[in-house]
Parts: structure tokens; C-alpha cells; sequence
């Protein structure tokens, strides 16, 4: 069974960049649009990673956060926090919210990927 | 001032009296000791020189007496009486006649020149027998017969007791031919007459005394016949001092023991002297008696003057003592101290002159306290005022509320003018009305009808004043012609009116209305007073407008403030997700995500990648700036080691310029150590600077100096790059500042770089600078302080501020 990643992002186009790049490497993923879709999706699809954007319409990145560690048999799926603000200050507010990792736009392809390898070779340990 | 000690008291009178007393009773004693001395000492010299005369005439008398004597023996003896040794009848009988005729003849008898008496005729005894004695050794024979006459000396006799003397002259028929010596024995008795005839004055007397001191004549008898020896008396004494003279007069013991005024003269032929003596105190007695009496009228002139002088000084001092005290008096504030002289003189004018002094300073004194008691009420009213002023003004500055400013207002204002009401209205522009804010003393149903039908400039008293801009005195509002006399303002009682304006700038704010329910106006003293209340609503309402005004331009900012933050997130999210795209395609493009890149599009695709990569570098060069600038970008402080950042920065650059072919090289004089500041910001200025220097440098090398300075860490960058122009050097970390852009075009850069650089070496309080030669190379200076200071965080902030 191929490793499964919620990927909420709100933008088309990255969301195709994301899709090609880890559908190149052999993930499967599936896509939500925004923090509520988020919170549906990882329900229902019980994803092995989420990449979550945290400005996103309706429900933040960071509070869809909130709510899926708050929940006992989601909690132990690593959310990556994809950010674009990189403001000071937004790796801790991330972090705050539980998120397992953090990368801010722009991001290049491959550092993206590094994280996610990371956090699933962690993951299966 | 002290009242004078009283032994200072009349002192100058008393001390000129004195000295007057002193000069004039002493002059005068003096000039009459003088006189006196003068005048006893004539009256002594005169008095002696009558004596002196006395004791001459006295002794001239006797001397006369003597030789009288002696010549009636010279012609008793004629030439022829004696002849050859024999007396002639004649000769008896003229020697017997002699005898007869002179009483002091005792005995009588001739001498032959060998000495033998051959006659003698007594006066006692009838006959006398011819004794025929030899006298020729005898001295009153020698002398006799050598031609002179002789005086023997005074002899007492057995048988008598009256003093004798020998008279012996020569018996000459011829001048120069002595035949022989007639001699007789004369009773001296005969010269008591004369001495007794003298009288000197009361109790004066003359005297005799021999040549051996042996008293001879004397008034009193008595003591002659007692054979009495004076030779020891001084006057005698000094008889025998050859020096003495013949005559003197001199103050010795007398007789009888007193002293005396004594003259003596001697009688040189017979050896005798005749001393006149009186008792000093007679002799003197009158002069001195003149003397005691010109003193006593002197004493009773000085007694009496004296006198004359305590009088006047009483008269004097008397009247100054009471002048004196009365000045003790008024000074001790005694202002009903009169005087009362009746001297009839300048004293009593002095005197009077003092009680209208008294009197005029009296009625001063009671104005100045009619004055003082004036001037206290006004003042406590002043004070009053300016207690209320104070609290007025305190609570216009210290309270922002409006309401509560013209409360006190109003309560102060009517409160210090006594009136029974007042208010104060604030102008509402847009209605043109004058709305109610505040009221002191009204009854709720007045305020009310104020509040329901609010004045107008028009119809009212504080429009009046508003429009002329001039307070509204109305004595009485009842009157006919009193302006805009309104019914319920009078319904209320209210008949003395004030209204004072508030205006500002030509524009009316408002005013202040006070009411009185008696007629009579206000003074001007209570228009100025609400005058100032007036200027202080004015103060406190446009301190309450602006302070409104503040506000919501405060708020508005603040708001402006957050909109710009969210501006800011916004850009960058909106920015940076199509940034993420186009990067991201293009990675995964040149990747070979996409299959292999047909050799066609591999150039233009590195060209989207570099020119993205350009793109996104600007875009957060921008982001930073706005972020600086906007205060939102705050160093994170911590400590940090230098040696660490450089080691970073060289693991950084070191690629760059190997790439480029350049050398690179790292030198740190020694170990820096740790350092407090935000060293994420030091790295991106440090690698800021490298990468410029790197950019810029096609052939030879960069190089990297870190040094401790002070308090300071140094770090130069030196490359052997294209330079900058000097014009250029100072423009280079203004934004975009980056000169040629020709060059601009080669070296790729956001033209931020060196003005976020110096932002964030400023935020630490440090300094950076470039020196450069063109087409040689440039160096950057960076220098910060080792350990970041919250004030120096502050000056930098500022200091930015104010390059702005």
C-alpha cells in the first residue's frame, strides 16, 4: 500500500506542483482546498502526512491544525506547515499549533521532498 | 529702638552744663587766685616797706637822741675850759648847766690827757670827791682823745636798774689840739620814751636791742628790766650775718611768740638796733581781710551763678526730658502722648509742634489701619478668587471631562459673585442655538425650560454678548428698556443679569450667564472675574475638542497601522504562492520531473528560474524594508559567538567565489568570542556584503578581516573589485542607490541589499561605511558593539527615524 498525503492548499498551481513532484516519487496524494475539506479529508482518507498551507479560506491552516491534533486517532499524522508569510514568527505559531514541520513559500521541490521523506522515514521507525 | 539707659539720661545737658560750670567757675577762680595772690603780695611788700620806715624813723630818732646827747657834751666843753690841766669856772658851771638842762645825764666828768679824772659832776650826788681814777687804757679815754666820739656799751649798773652808756668826746680848744676827754654816763631810760611813742598800727611796737643782743628799750618795762637777752631770737641772730645790711624786713617769731612782721635797722654808731614788730595777723589782717572779702563776693557770684545754672538747666532739661519721653511714648505706639509746657518760651512751641505731630500721626495711624482692614478684605477676596481660579484652571488641566470642568465652572463662578444662579452654555454651531451644559442653583423644572427652548444669538442676552463679542451687564431686567428680557428668566425672580461670551478665534463656543435676584447689576471687578472663568471654559472645551480630535485621528491610525500589516501579509502571500508556482514548474521542469527537457527549452527555462529566483530575492527585500520601516522587524537579541558567524559566512561565500575563481580568504586577529545581539541579522548583513564583494569582483580575491576593537567588533571586506566611483560612496545604502545602471545590469541585485544591511547595523548601534578606489577595489567597514544595549537599540531606532 503506497504512503497516502492530504495536501490542503488553496492555489491551483501549487497544488499540481506538489502533485507531480510527490506522484513522481511514488506517493499517492489527495487534495483539499481549505482548512474545512482539510479536516473532512484527513477523516476520511487517514493520510500517512499532511502538507497543510496555513492562509487558507474558511478555516486557517494552523486552527485545521488545532482541531486535527486535538483529535486522538488523527493525532499521530505529521502535518508539514506551508507557509508564506515568513514572518518572524510564523515556525513558532506552526509549531504552537502542532505542526511536525515547517517550509515557507517559496519552497524548491526537493527541500519540500527532503521534509517529507524525513518525516515519514521518522514516522515508521 | 531701646528706651536710652536712664544713666544716659539728660546726659549732654548735664555734660555741658559741666564743662560749662568747669570753664568759667575755673577761669574766674583762677583770674582771682591771681588777682589775689597779686594783690596780697603788694599789700604785703607795702606793709613791709611802711615797717621798714618805721624801724628807720625809730632808729633815726634814737640815733638822733644819742648824738644830740653827745653834741651837747661837744659844746658843753669849750676850747678854753681846760687849761693846763685845770677846769675853769666857766667850764664847771656850763657842765653843771648841762647836766641840769639834760635829764639823761647821769654823771658828768673831765679827763686829763694822762688820764686822771679831774672832775665830775652827778646829777644824784651833790658832791662828787675828785677821784682822780686813771682811765688812761680805758677805751672811751683812747678814743676820745685820739678825736673821735665814743659811744660805749650799754651797761646795767648795781645800782640801777636802767641801762647806761659812756659818751666820751675829745675836749678840743683847737681843732685837732685835745686838751683832754669829757665823758658822761647818759641813763638810756630816756630812749624808752621814744621807743614807746612808736606805735605800729593796733598792737605794733618797737625795740632795742644792744649789739650783744641785750633788749635795751622796750615798751613794756618791765621786760628791759630784766635784762632780757634776745640773742637768740632769729632776727637777732641774723643781725650779727655781716651780709644782713644795715636794714631788713622779714616774718619771725615775735616777742611774744607769734609771728610777726619784724623790720629792724641798726644804728651803726652805737651798735643797737631797732627791730618793729607787729603781730603778722594784724600787719595782714587788712589786706587779708580785702582779699577774704573779694572772695566771698566771688564765692557768693559763684553760688550764685550756680544757682542760676541748675535753674536753667532745670528749665532746660526739664522740658527736653518731657519731650523725650513723649517721643519713648509714640515710639511704644502710645499715639495719645501729649505735652503739656507752659514755658512760654521755644519750648512750648516745640511742644506743640510735637502734639500736632502726635495728633496728625495719630490720624494717619487710624487711616492706615481703616487701610489695612481695607486692604485685608480685598485681599482675602482676591485670595477667594484665586483659590477658585486655581481649583477652576486645576480641574480644566487635570480633567479631561468636559462636564465636570464646566460644573466647577459654573459652581465657583456663581459661588464668588454671590449670585443665585448661573449657567453655561455651549454653542451649537449647526443649530445656531446656545445649548445648556451646566447650571449651579437652578430648580430642575428651570433647568428644563432651558434645556427645551435653548437661547439663540438673536433673542437672548449671551447671544447679545456672543454676537458684540462684549460681557452683558443688565442692572435690572425688569426694566422696560432692558434688552431681550425674557419671561421665564424673570418668572424666575432673576433681575440683575451678566452673560459673558466664549468665543475663539472669531468663532462663539458659548458663554457663561449669571443671574442675581436683586437689582443693581455687577461691578467690574466681578466682569473681569467671569471674564477669566469664560477663558477658562474656552481653554477646558477646546482641550475637550481636541483631545476628541486626537482620539479618532488616533484610532484612525492605529487602524491605518493594522490595515498596512495586513497589506503587508497579504503581499506577501499573494506574492510569494505564484512565486512558489513558477519556481516550483520550473524545478521540477529542469529536475526532469516532466520527462527530458528538450535541449530547445533547457536555456529559456534556466532564464525563468534565474529571473524568478530575482524576483522573489526583490520581493522579500521589500517585505523586509517595509517591515523595518513599519517598526514590525525587531532584532531578536541573544548571545552568539562571532567565530561561529564567520565560520558560516565562509562556508557560505566560499563556493561563490571558488566558483568566480577567486581567492577567498578569512583572517581574525584572535579569538572574538561572545557577542549579544540578533546574529541572524549579523550573518545576512556579513553575507550581504561578502556576496557584493564577490558579485563585483571578476579577477583577484576577497578577503574577510575580523578584529576586536574596544567594546567594538570590526569586520572588513576587502576585494579587488570594479570600485565605486567617489561621487557614488555615500548614495550606495540609500534604497536603490546603486549607481551605473549599466553595471546594475550585469551584476544582478535587488539594490536593497546595502540599505537593509545598514539598517540592521544601525538597530544594533554600530556603523558601516565603504572606502573604494574605482577600478582597484572597495572596502566595507562594518563595526557593531560586542554587546547590544537596549539604548542603543533606541538611538538607532531614532536616529533612523530621523533619516526619514
Amino acid at each position: 500500500m503506497s504512503v497516502r498525503i492530504l495536501h490542503v492548499e488553496d492555489n491551483a498551481a501549487n497544488r499540481m506542483i506538489v502533485r507531480d513532484l510527490l506522484e513522481f516519487q511514488g506517493y499517492q496524494v489527495v487534495e483539499a482546498f481549505d482548512g474545512e475539506e482539510a479536516l473532512v479529508a484527513a477523516e476520511r482518507e487517514r493520510p500517512d502526512l499532511i502538507l497543510m498551507d496555513i492562509q487558507l479560506p474558511r478555516i486557517s491552516g494552523l486552527e485545521a491544525t488545532r482541531r486535527i491534533k486535538a483529535r486522538e486517532d488523527l493525532r499521530n499524522i505529521p502535518i508539514v506547515a506551508v507557509t508564506s508569510f515568513a514572518l518572524s514568527g510564523d515556525d513558532q505559531k506552526a509549531s504552537a499549533a502542532g505542526c511536525d514541520a515547517y517550509i515557507a513559500k517559496p519552497y524548491r521541490p526537493r527541500d519540500l521532498l527532503q521534509i517529507v521523506q524525513n518525516l515519514l522515514a521518522a514516522g515508521s521507525d | 529702638m531701646a528706651p536710652p539707659s536712664p544713666d544716659r539720661r539728660g546726659g549732654i545737658v548735664r555734660r555741658y552744663f559741666l564743662i560749662f560750670a568747669a570753664l568759667i567757675g575755673g577761669s574766674l577762680a583762677a583770674g582771682l587766685f591771681v588777682e589775689l595772690a597779686f594783690r596780697f603780695q603788694e599789700a604785703r611788700l607795702t606793709l613791709q616797706s611802711e615797717h621798714q620806715r618805721m624801724a628807720e624813723l625809730a632808729a633815726l630818732r634814737i640815733e638822733n637822741y644819742v648824738e644830740d646827747i653827745a653834741q651837747t657834751l661837744r659844746i658843753a666843753a669849750p676850747p678854753r675850759g681846760l687849761k693846763d690841766g685845770r677846769l675853769s669856772e666857766d667850764y664847771l658851771f656850763n657842765l653843771r648847766t648841762l647836766i641840769r638842762n639834760t635829764p639823761a645825764i647821769r654823771d658828768a666828768f673831765v679827763i686829763g690827757l694822762d688820764g686822771h679824772e679831774q672832775f665830775r659832776e652827778s646829777r644824784i650826788a651833790a658832791s662828787v670827791p675828785n677821784t682822780a681814777a686813771d682811765h688812761s687804757a680805758d677805751p672811751f679815754f683812747v678814743a676820745a682823745r685820739d678825736g673821735e666820739t665814743y659811744y660805749g656799751p650799754v651797761k646795767f649798773p648795781n645800782d640801777s636798774l636802767e641801762p647806761r652808756i659812756r659818751i666820751a668826746v675829745p675836749i678840743e680848744p683847737f681843732a685837732g689840739d685835745v686838751a683832754g676827754v669829757l665823758a658822761a654816763d647818759v641813763n638810756v631810760r630816756y630812749i624808752w620814751d621814744v621807743v614807746q611813742d612808736i606805735h605800729v598800727g593796733k598792737s605794733g611796737y618797737a625795740y632795742v636791742v644792744s649789739n650783744d643782743g641785750i633788749l635795751i628799750a622796750h615798751p613794756d618795762l618791765h621786760l628791759v628790766l630784766q635784762h632780757k637777752d634776745l640773742s637768740d631770737l632769729p632776727q637777732i641772730t641774723q643781725l650779727r650775718d655781716p651780709d644782713s645790711g644795715e636794714s631788713g624786713t622779714g616774718e619771725y617769731p615775735g616777742l611774744s611768740g607769734a609771728r610777726a612782721l619784724v623790720a629792724y635797722q641798726r644804728i651803726p654808731s652805737l651798735g643797737w638796733t631797732v627791730l618793729v614788730e607787729r603781730p603778722l595777723m594784724e600787719a595782714y589782717g587788712p589786706a587779708l581781710l580785702s582779699l577774704g572779702r573779694i572772695g566771698g563776693i566771688f564765692l557768693a557770684l559763684c553760688v550764685l551763678a550756680f544757682a542760676a545754672a541748675v535753674r536753667l538747666r532745670r528749665r532746660v532739661v526739664k522740658p527736653i526730658e518731657a519731650l523725650r519721653q513723649g517721643a519713648v511714648r509714640l515710639e511704644s505706639g502710645d499715639l495719645d502722648a501729649r505735652l503739656s509746657l507752659k514755658t512760654g518760651d521755644e519750648f512750648e512751641d516745640l511742644a506743640e509742634d510735637f502734639n500736632r505731630m502726635a495728633a496728625r500721626l495719630q490720624e494717619a495711624h487710624a487711616g492706615l489701619e481703616h487701610k489695612v482692614a481695607e486692604r485685608t478684605q480685598a485681599l482675602e477676596q482676591s485670595l477667594g478668587e484665586v483659590k477658585a481660579l486655581s481649583d477652576t484652571m486645576q480641574t480644566v488641566s487635570a480633567s479631561l471631562d468636559l462636564q465636570k470642568v464646566l460644573q466647577t465652572i459654573v459652581v465657583h463662578a456663581t459661588e464668588l459673585s454671590k449670585s443665585d444662579g448661573g449657567v453655561i452654555y455651549e454653542f451649537d454651531e449647526d443649530a445656531q442655538v446656545f445649548r445648556f451644559r451646566a447650571g449651579h442653583l437652578l430648580r430642575p423644572e428651570f433647568v428644563t425650560e432651558l434645556v427645551a427652548a435653548p437661547p439663540t444669538l438673536l433673542d437672548s442676552i449671551i447671544g447679545r454678548a456672543a454676537v458684540l463679542n462684549e460681557p452683558q451687564n443688565i442692572p435690572d431686567g425688569a426694566e422696560p428698556t432692558a434688552p431681550h428680557s425674557n419671561t421665564p428668566v424673570l418668572a424666575e425672580g432673576y433681575r440683575s443679569m451678566l452673560a459673558v461670551p466664549m468665543t475663539r478665534g472669531g468663532r462663539v463656543l458659548g458663554g457663561i450667564v449669571l443671574g442675581r435676584k436683586v437689582a443693581g447689576g455687577y461691578s467690574d471687578e466681578e466682569i473681569d472675574l467671569l471674564r477669566t472663568f469664560a477663558n477658562g471654559c474656552t481653554i477646558a472645551i477646546e482641550h475637550a475638542r481636541l483631545f476628541y480630535e486626537v482620539g479618532r485621528k488616533n484610532t484612525a491610525l492605529q487602524l491605518a497601522s493594522q490595515h498596512k500589516s495586513q497589506f503587508l501579509a497579504n503581499m506577501s502571500h499573494e506574492l510569494r504562492t505564484p512565486m512558489n508556482a513558477i519556481l516550483g514548474f520550473t524545478d521540477l521542469m529542469l529536475d526532469g520531473i516532466y520527462g527530458d527537457l528538450n535541449p530547445r527549452l533547457r536555456k529559456p527555462i534556466d532564464q525563468l528560474q534565474v529571473n524568478g529566483q530575482h524576483l522573489l530575492r526583490l520581493i522579500n527585500d521589500v517585505l523586509d524594508l517595509s517591515k523595518i520601516e513599519a517598526g514590525r522587524l525587531e532584532l531578536s537579541l541573544a548571545e552568539y559567538n562571532v567565530d561561529e558567524i564567520v565560520e558560516a559566512l565562509q562556508a557560505a561565500a566560499y563556493p561563490l567565489a571558488q566558483a568566480k575563481g577567486l581567492a577567498f580568504g578569512v583572517s581574525s586577529e584572535s579569538r572574538i568570542g561572545n557577542c549579544y545581539g540578533d546574529s541572524k541579522r549579523m550573518f545576512q548583513v556579513l553575507l550581504n556584503i561578502t556576496g557584493n564583494a564577490i558579485k563585483f569582483t571578476r579577477y583577484g580575491g576577497v578577503n574577510i578581516r575580523v578584529a576586536r576593537e574596544n567594546g567594538d567588533v570590526h569586520y572588513a571586506v576587502r576585494d579587488t573589485g570594479i570600485g565605486i566611483p567617489t561621487e557614488e560612496l555615500g548614495s550606495i545604502f540609500e534604497e536603490f542607490g546603486r549607481g551605473d545602471p549599466a553595471i546594475a545590469k550585469e551584476f544582478a541585485g535587488t539594490g536593497l541589499g546595502l540599505t537593509i544591511a545598514k539598517r540592521f547595523v544601525t538597530m544594533h548601534g554600530g556603523r558601516i561605511w565603504a572606502e573604494s578606489t574605482f577600478n582597484v577595489g572597495s572596502t566595507f567597514h562594518i563595526v557593531v558593539p560586542r554587546r547590544v544595549t537596549a539604548a542603543s537599540v533606541m538611538d538607532a531606532a531614532l536616529g533612523a527615524a530621523g533619516e526619514r
